[in-house]
């Protein structure tokens, strides 16, 4: 079973060989472990910063982790590529270097560094102080250039991974509020909502277009990555959620699930209340699924026929301040209580951060690879192959 | 394997431990026959039901198992391809049978 299969069958709530191992996308929080930490221990050359050489390490990264899944974006358009730069440690990588330490994406947003440079903060959000959206440019999502590095990558992955795509930024809710400004696109959801919803109309449009072009491209799973909740609930009502977000997303997951595809849907934090509207919506994992934010086994228990589980191991606690053992007892702990029967995808629950032990993060996986292990028909049960054991 | 291939899918209701050991790298794999109560074709099988005749109709599949929540009864197991293809065709195999 590669890993393609194996990841479509937790997907489909089936028990596959192993419980399928994921990454966490890589992004800001993550590069500077991932520079400093884990790409020198497993001896691989150092980060380059060009998209193509960045994947060839990761790939051989998660290739040694065990990790099923390969991600893919899209990227802005050839013209502004060549005017922008490419910097991982800000939130949206691509941006053209309009002052020290602060770089503006193609939708106009500015995001600068901060002084310890490991998160990126927006600084200006070009929809505040409009009135009105009829002199925004929207980007296109056809404009040439956007899928080139996705294209050739798919084409690379496709037949042994389980490809996840994702558009290069976030769901809905949250570019909404990064182009208007959060205060701005709370108070505008109460008092003007002709004007949320022609700007979620105009996200959504761009949404399925850049998702539509995944799936013809045999991309497998859409990630929206829409932080809507943070540590103990949500960030804006149930009521406001279904009223402007439901209904789009339903347009978006339908369209794609239309073509095979299947949904995984992110978000931070205890989202617990919009689980079954996610369900409903025909979302098909949930993830990163916080250990400290909700119960694993509650969702499981409770919606677990339904929705797959990704993610789970605590990355508040367990990684950063836990010993070898805790993690291996949480992932032992969780794949006993979450993935009988398949629908469990087991990774950090969320990017590893500089503060992360190294051997507590390589011990999730390398935990997952031996006791995940799913019953078998064969009399000879399939092991991982050794080439890429990790040993400490 | 297509993906579109027919997938059964079934509630344990019992496992049987055999105690027919397979070791293999210093692990000890037990051959266990789990009793399913077919419930329906996987989700993704291609728009097809289960044919009522099979549905609550109950199997035996053979699995070898190691760790405790392998044992795990109540949940749905799903029927390998080959499987499924023997229990439609009513074709008893080496790990499917009723």
């Amino acid at each position: 079973m590669n890993s393609k299969e194996r990841a479509l069958r937790a997907f489909n709530h089936e028990e596959p060989d192993r419980v399928p191992l994921e990454g966490i996308a890589w992004g800001e929080w993550s590069y500077p472990f991932l520079e400093k930490v884990l790409l020198p221990h497993f001896r691989l050359e150092k980060v380059t910063g060009s998209v193509i050489g960045f994947t060839q390490e990761l790939d051989l990264l998660a290739k040694m982790l065990g990790i099923d899944f390969r991600a893919v974006s899209s990227d802005p358009p050839t013209d502004f590529q060549r005017r922008a730069v490419s910097d991982p440690l800000f939130h949206n990588p691509w941006g053209v270097r309009v002052a020290p330490e602060t770089l503006e994406d193609e939708w106009g947003i500015q995001r600068q560094l901060n002084a310890t440079r490991t998160q990126s903060r927006i600084v200006k959000h070009p929809l505040k102080e409009v009135d009105s959206l009829d002199e925004y440019a929207f980007p296109n999502a056809e404009a040439p250039g956007r899928f080139d590095t996705a294209e050739k990558l798919v084409k690379m992955w496709r037949d042994e991974y389980a490809t996840s795509a994702i558009w290069g930024g976030d769901g809905i809710f949250s570019q909404a509020w990064y182009l208007r400004g959060f205060e701005a696109m709370i108070l505008d959801m109460q008092s003007n909502p002709s004007l949320v919803d022609r700007l979620l109309d105009e996200l959504l449009h761009f949404y399925v277009s850049i998702g539509m072009r995944f799936a013809e491209m045999g991309v497998d799973i859409l990630c929206i990555a829409d932080d809507v909740a943070m540590q103990t609930g949500l960030i804006i009502s149930p009521r406001l959620w279904r009223r402007y977000f439901k209904p789009r997303m339903l347009k978006l997951v339908s369209a794609v699930k239309q073509k095979g595809m299947y949904v995984i849907f992110h978000s931070d934090g205890n989202l617990e209340p919009l689980i079954p509207d996610l369900i409903e919506i025909g979302i098909d994992a949930l993830n990163p699924v916080q250990p400290e934010c909700m119960d694993p086994v509650k969702i499981k228990e409770l919606y677990g026929d339904k929705l797959c589980l990704s993610g789970t191991i605590s990355m508040q606690e367990t990684l950063p301040f836990g010993t070898v053992e805790d993690v291996r007892n949480e992932v032992k702990k969780r794949i006993a209580t979450c993935g009988a029967g398949g629908g469990l995808i087991i990774s950090p629950s969320n990017q590893a951060t500089i503060d992360v032990k190294l051997e507590n993060f390589v011990a999730v996986y390398e935990t997952a690879r031996k006791f995940g292990r799913y019953p078998t028909p064969q009399a000879r049960p399939a092991l991982i192959p050794g080439k890429y054991q990790i040993a400490f | 394997m297509s993906a579109a291939a027919r997938k059964l899918k079934g509630r344990a209701l019992a496992v049987e431990r055999t105690g027919e050991i397979v070791r293999r790298d210093d692990e000890n794999w037990e051959k266990c026959i789990f009793t399913l109560e077919l419930t329906r074709f996987s989700s993704r099988t291609p728009t097809e039901q289960i044919p009522s005749s099979l549905k609550g109709k109950k199997v035996k599949i053979a699995r070898y198992c190691l760790y405790d929540w392998h044992y795990k009864l109540g949940i749905e197991k799903t029927l390998e391809p080959d499987e499924t293809e023997a229990v439609l065709e009513g074709k008893p195999s080496g790990t499917v049978y009723w």
